[in-house]
């Protein structure tokens, strides 16, 4: 079973998207220093029961749905991932792993968070935002880095 | 009782607290001791201790002046031994105490808006003597006004009506907005044509400067004439053409190709300025100089707002538009000079903190996408860039948002050749305002265990007819006003009497459906709650329409009323849930409320009834991409939200004066963390440091868009 804590719509998680942000709970990876460590235990509401509820509410307005987590049960994810794309929408999955969980993601938050690299919008972290085509079957085309989106703002400071 | 007054060695303040309690002859004890002072956990000096409580200098001065006070100094006695004091010169001069202490109170205060007793302007920055002048006379500007609307509503509905005005305004059910800034009868904001300036230059406003004929004497007339203009209004003036003209003076000095070569050498002298140099040489002329306080409205700046249309909204405005050489309009220049100042401004912006002129840009749509691709492509760019301004988009060209916040209709949009454009003169002749918090209170007291969906519409229905026939007076103060030549920004043609509204404000409305314990959220039962009040004004609206009167509705910004309204419904025992009642239709406060529920709550389904229209200002705590700004424009039409903005607020270093369009912790130039932000409080671009206190509390309160961090 999946658990969630919340959701809202946010525009820093995905870029360029307006993602439908939700909060996964039961998070497996557990890194040291990990900034929500309420969602590493099985505590929220039913997820798979809510969420087309969530998608009704919001569908008109957002681009994205992000998963922010796997939680531990990949039968329920990948449900979960499929009434997405039947709405129409992409879909973002945040993982500390590195693993897709048998789900066509279009983009990807890889690698456990280690608190000297610092979180995304650290130029120094290990961690890697990836863009998917599944258009392709060429791996160079397939895989997008798009971590540096994270870092650099078209405004100066 | 016991006053004391503690005090400090050669100290003006205790001095004059000593001074004012001689003169009211009370028996007073002076305790000349710093570590006294601190001891009562003050830092400055003078205290004064009254009965059992304690006052710094300000709040003593205010006290001393309350009849309570006064009272309580001298209780009446039984037989009054009256014993006549020797006669001083200074006793004729005593009733103007009262303004002698406010001064000293408004040189102690922390900035202008502080020192505001009675209503603090938003666009004053620092206090100066010059922004001292107008506050000391404001009471007496508001009981003037007062005098002269109760003799008007007597003489046009009688007395009764005349009594009641009085009593809706001293007990704040209604609130009469610019009623202590300025004389009697003056109007409050225009967006007026530019046409008679073509002809007559200044000469019809009083001014000696003829027609302009180039693009220098166009900028610097443009210049004395919005300052002309906005000695006559209370507030906004909107100049939707300034671009426009600029364009056409630019042509006809280089050519109609001229955006065609921007770089091109044009100037002999020793700079060899560009063709480009030239334009925002002369940008920069109109801003820098509009920006400046004017000596003459408190060393206010003006309030000056100008507008940006796409294709569409351009070619029907300006349809059949002649100059006086007989030219028209030409677009492709006019699109390449709106872009050319948006982008200029910008930059600006990081030089200086300009707050005007506010800009709005017009957007037409067909119900699901922008008609002109272009410009809402180049919204989108500029938001992403960190641009701030306004966008308003209609499925027609019916109206106009040129007042920062005041959407108004364009009744006639025709070129004629006296007053030009008909399409851009409209405005606001005055506001009045309804606290709808009070109003809901008073209405559920007046018919207790009935639902508010028996009573609220017929009640909201009422009190609109009674602000109708208030308006209605103002409006014949306005037109004996200019029937006595005092008014000439009418005579000379910028804009008629028959082209602006009279105005129906309203505040506390998240508040009034508070009260009721309903949701503010997007959801029916908030919907049929503002639908219940909004509806019977809409209608009454409509109804009170006539050939030489029109109505429309505000929300208008709580500034500084949403603060009033709150600590008086406070004071008078109502239901408040917080300092300073809401400007939205969502609250500042709410963190679960995301920037698309509040597009929501600015759509149709909410704002529709509101002909005066609402701005949304979007809060964010970062800046978007422009995908993600494109994808929100589209979904303000999805919405119906016709006008609104994006704010993040900019930082500005304290020590080394660096503009950031970020928001940030720390100056990237200098480290420094004495920081502060430049946000929109209500259209006006303004340093946080600069609003009065209570202000102060509403943006560290407002809830902007969370960036999410992993």
């Amino acid at each position: 079973m999946l658990y969630y804590q919340g959701y809202t719509v946010s525009f820093q998680e995905v870029p360029d998207e307006i993602s439908l942000v939700i909060q996964v709970a039961d998070c497996p990876h557990h890194c040291p220093g990990c900034h929500s460590p309420q969602l590493q235990t099985p505590i929220g509401d039913p997820l798979f029961k809510d969420l087309p509820h969530m998608l009704a509410e919001y569908e008109d307005a957002i681009t994205c749905v992000c998963f922010m987590g796997e939680g531990q049960d990949d039968a329920e994810l990948h449900a979960c991932h499929g009434i997405v794309k039947a709405w129409g929408l992409k879909t973002c999955l945040y993982t500390g792993g590195y693993g897709m969980h048998g789900c066509k993601w279009d983009y990807i938050k890889i690698g456990p968070y280690i608190e000297e690299n610092g979180p995304l919008t650290s130029k120094t972290t290990n961690q890697r935002m990836i863009r998917v085509n599944w258009d392709t079957l060429d791996p160079k085309k397939a895989l997008t880095d798009i971590t540096d989106k994270f870092w650099t703002s078209v405004i100066p400071e | 009782m016991t006053i004391r007054l503690y005090t400090i060695p050669n100290c003006p303040q205790c001095a004059l607290l000593k001074q004012r309690l001689t003169s009211l002859k009370a028996e007073f004890e002076v305790i000349c001791d710093p570590s006294e002072i601190e001891r009562l956990g003050y830092q400055t000096a003078p205290v004064l201790q009254f009965g059992d409580k304690t006052y710094n200098f300000a709040e003593s001065i205010k006290l001393l002046n309350s009849p309570d006070a006064l009272a309580a100094i001298h209780p009446p006695a039984a037989e009054e031994v009256h014993i006549d004091p020797k006669p001083s010169r200074s006793d004729k001069y005593e009733p103007w105490r009262k303004d002698l202490d406010f001064m000293h109170m408004y040189a102690e205060a922390q900035n202008a808006a502080s020192g505001s007793q009675v209503d603090a302007n938003a666009n004053v920055s620092n206090k100066n003597i010059a922004t001292m002048a107008p506050e000391v006379h404001k009471k007496d500007n508001i009981y003037a006004n007062r005098l002269l609307m109760y003799d008007t509503i007597t003489s046009m509905y009688g007395e009764e009506l005349a009594e009641e005005y009085l009593r809706q305004l001293e007990q704040h059910e209604i609130y009469r907005h610019d009623e202590s800034g300025m004389p009697v009868g003056t109007p409050y904001c225009a967006s007026i044509t530019l046409y008679p300036f073509l002809f007559d230059g200044m000469t019809k406003l009083g001014g000696t400067t003829g027609a302009p004929h180039h693009l220098r004497s166009f900028c610097g007339g443009f210049i004395n004439l919005v300052f002309a203009v906005s000695a006559q209004l209370c507030g906004a003036v909107a100049t939707p053409e300034f671009l426009a003209y600029t364009d056409y003076f630019i042509r006809k000095e280089y050519g109609d190709d001229y955006y065609q070569r921007p770089d091109q050498v044009v100037e002999l002298s020793l700079e060899r300025r560009t063709l480009d140099e030239v334009i925002t040489d002369s940008f920069a002329q109109v801003v820098y100089s509009l920006n400046q306080p004017a000596a003459a409205r408190g060393s206010q700046s003006v309030f000056w707002n100008i507008a940006y249309f796409d294709k569409y909204y351009f070619n029907q405005l300006f349809d059949g538009f002649v100059f006086p050489d007989g030219t028209s309009m030409q677009w492709e220049s006019v699109s390449w000079l709106q872009k050319r100042f948006m982008n200029w401004f910008n930059n600006e912006r990081l030089k200086n903190i300009l707050t005007f002129p506010v800009e709005s840009l017009s957007l037409l749509n067909d119900g699901e996408k922008f008609l002109d691709e272009e410009w809402a492509d180049f919204a989108a760019e500029m938001y992403s860039r960190g641009h701030s301004f306004f966008v308003y988009t209609s499925d027609s060209v019916d109206s106009l948002a040129s007042c920062c916040r005041l959407r108004n209709g364009i009744q006639d949009n025709h070129f004629s050749y006296t007053l030009g454009a008909g399409g851009v003169a409209t405005g606001s002749k005055c506001v009045m305002t309804i606290n709808l918090n009070r109003l809901v209170q008073d209405g559920a007291k007046a018919n207790p265990g009935k639902p508010w969906e028996e009573w609220l519409s017929p009640l909201v229905d009422a009190q609109v007819r009674k602000v109708h026939k208030y308006l209605l007076a103002f409006d014949h103060i306005i037109h004996d006003m200019n029937d006595k030549h005092m008014l000439p920004i009418y005579e000379a043609g910028f804009i008629a009497p028959e082209k602006q509204y009279l105005t129906v404000g309203i505040n506390g409305l998240v508040e009034a459906a508070e009260f009721f314990d309903i949701p503010i959220r997007d959801c029916p039962k908030y919907q049929q709650f503002v639908d219940a009040i909004m509806l019977p004004i809409f209608n009454a609206n409509k109804e009170a329409k006539t050939t030489k009167v029109m109505f429309n509705t505000e929300m208008v910004p709580a500034e500084n009323l949403g603060v009033k309204h709150a600590k008086w419904d406070k004071r008078d025992g109502y239901v408040v849930p917080r300092d300073c009642y809401n400007s939205y239709f969502y609250l500042v406060e709410d963190e679960t409320t995301n920037p698309i529920d509040k597009f929501r709550l600015h759509g149709k389904l909410y704002t529709g009834h509101l002909d005066g229209g609402s701005a949304l200002h979007c809060n964010l705590d970062e800046h978007l991409s422009k995908a993600q700004y494109v994808h929100l424009l589209n979904y303000a039409i999805k919405t119906g939200c016709n006008y609104f903005t994006f704010n993040v607020p900019n930082t500005v270093c304290n020590d080394c004066g660096h503009i950031s369009k970020h928001r940030l912790n720390h100056c990237p130039e200098c480290g420094s963390d004495n920081l502060d932000y430049a946000t929109r409080v209500i259209g006006y671009l303004t340093r946080i440091s600069k609003w009065s206190a209570e202000r102060k509390k509403e943006a560290a309160r407002r809830y902007y868009a969370g960036v999410g961090t992993v």
